[in-house]
């Protein structure tokens, strides 16, 4: 979060810089919504974490302001949970951080079942001709199963979150193979379906 | 802390970190604690499935790109697996990958014979896939379906320019309808197929032989009581690579078996 004042500032130069091409005419109310919502974004993240706020409430407290304190505090308690999520994590997390998440056997097992329907229908439903169909119900079923394995059998579900976005990141950069080699193929070699 | 402190602190294992006697885990002095240890190990090997799925990835898109190219041949290839010996696989497959969650949770709660017995049933498995994927393997090299050069058979050019003929002109792709006209060049393309087939059942019977390795080492090491509850991160990491060879499976057996 510390970073929204500086991206709120690159925002608002960058839409200076692309004015003069889309103009005013485009979506002026977009341009405005856009600029009120940097506004706030920015006087948020001035107020937050420029730490405007907390040395306002403390510089209260101790001239002794009773009443500006007791609303100011409970927000700017409210604003550190969200600026930090992990404070509250932390404290939830303390007593279980060292034993590991053990998944049960009877998990295990209706995931097994699952999978194993799961080729069953795949077997079953190859018999039927869909056409172009054909190939996006096998990929669609495998990945369902796919997804089965990765939350249970590889502990993904109860993984941190790290560990799951380094694994996402294979499938992005797979996706931007395939992305460029379909827009070399499909655009320079002559297909028809 | 000093480095006599240190010292003292880790007894068991050579390595500096290990499990006691007691079943009691000591961490190696570059971590914070047992469980920075077991987290940092289990990053290292995501990391390292992010390179498989790469890996393979590769592979997936220059099927993907071959076959919206040339469709009829890899219709025709698959015609040539048997589908029951796929299947079967399959369930091998997932039947081992059920089996080693099983030996996890039994190390995870310190229920050692159970776990040795799960991932010696694990290892059965895989060695009944090999077993399968040798039956497969020793059929088409009988029969001439073999990539590039190798490739003898009479009978997939004969099969090929027959489904061709039956097809509509307008569902061929121009490169497809280019080779049809000409059967000698259609002969030459008839070993596409069995190129990707060769190429991903073999990395991935590789990885299928390299995992029942690894398998068998955390199997030796359960055995010999080097885990417990509060260490078995080599079984949960060679847990997590044998579940990435059966993800893969999943993907290639529709792939290569059913869809044509």
């Amino acid at each position: 979060m510390e970073l929204v004042l500086n991206y709120s500032l690159y925002l608002i130069s960058l839409i200076c810089i692309l004015v003069p091409f889309f103009g005013f005419g485009i979506s002026p109310v977009l341009v405005v919504k856009g600029a009120i919502g940097i506004f706030l974004g920015n006087a948020y993240s001035q107020l937050v974490q420029g730490k405007i706020l907390k040395n306002f409430i403390k510089e209260k407290k101790d001239s002794g302001n009773k009443t500006l304190t007791s609303i100011l505090e409970p927000i700017q308690q409210k604003i550190d949970e969200i600026e930090d999520p992990s404070l509250v994590k932390m404290k939830k997390a303390e007593h279980d951080e060292h034993s590991h998440h053990v998944i049960p056997i009877p998990v295990y097992v209706g995931v097994l079942l699952v999978l194993l329907v799961g080729t069953a229908i795949t077997v079953w439903i190859a018999q039927f001709d869909f056409g172009t169909w054909n190939t996006i119900i096998a990929m669609l079923v495998a990945t369902i199963k796919a997804s089965f394995v990765l939350g249970f059998f590889m502990h993904l579900k109860y993984d941190n979150m790290m560990n799951r976005v380094i694994f996402m990141s294979g499938f992005f950069f797979l996706l931007l193979l395939i992305a460029f080699s379909a827009a070399d193929i499909f655009t320079r070699v002559n297909l028809i379906f | 802390m000093s480095i006599a402190n240190i010292e003292t602190k880790h007894e068991g294992g050579h390595h500096g970190f290990g499990v006691d006697e007691h079943g009691h885990f000591h961490h190696a002095h570059h971590f914070k604690d047992a469980h920075h240890q077991y987290e940092s190990s289990k990053q290292g090997i995501w990391l390292f499935m992010v390179t498989e799925i790469l890996m393979f990835g590769g592979l997936f898109v220059a099927y993907a790109i071959y076959k919206s190219l040339y469709a009829p041949i890899f219709h025709v290839g698959s015609s040539f697996l048997d589908v029951k010996w796929g299947s079967v696989n399959t369930v091998i497959l997932i039947t081992s990958s059920f089996t080693m969650a099983l030996g996890i949770y039994y190390n995870q709660t310190n229920q050692f014979q159970k776990a040795v017995v799960s991932l010696a049933l694990t290892i059965l498995c895989a060695l009944g896939f090999m077993g399968i994927k040798y039956i497969e393997y020793s059929h088409k090299i009988h029969d001439g379906l073999l990539p590039g050069k190798f490739f003898t058979n009479k009978e997939f050019p004969k099969k090929l320019s027959e489904y061709i003929k039956k097809m509509e002109p307008e569902d061929l792709s121009p490169q497809m309808k280019e080779i049809a006209s000409n059967p000698k060049r259609l002969e030459k393309a008839a070993p596409l197929y069995f190129g990707f087939y060769f190429a991903m059942t073999g990395l991935h019977g590789l990885h299928v032989v390299i995992g029942a390795c690894l398998i068998f080492w955390v199997m030796v090491k359960t055995h010999r009581r080097r885990f417990s509850s509060e260490y078995y991160t080599p079984v949960e990491g060679v847990g997590i690579f044998w579940h990435i060879v059966d993800l893969i499976w999943i993907y290639l057996f529709p792939l290569l078996y059913l869809v044509g």
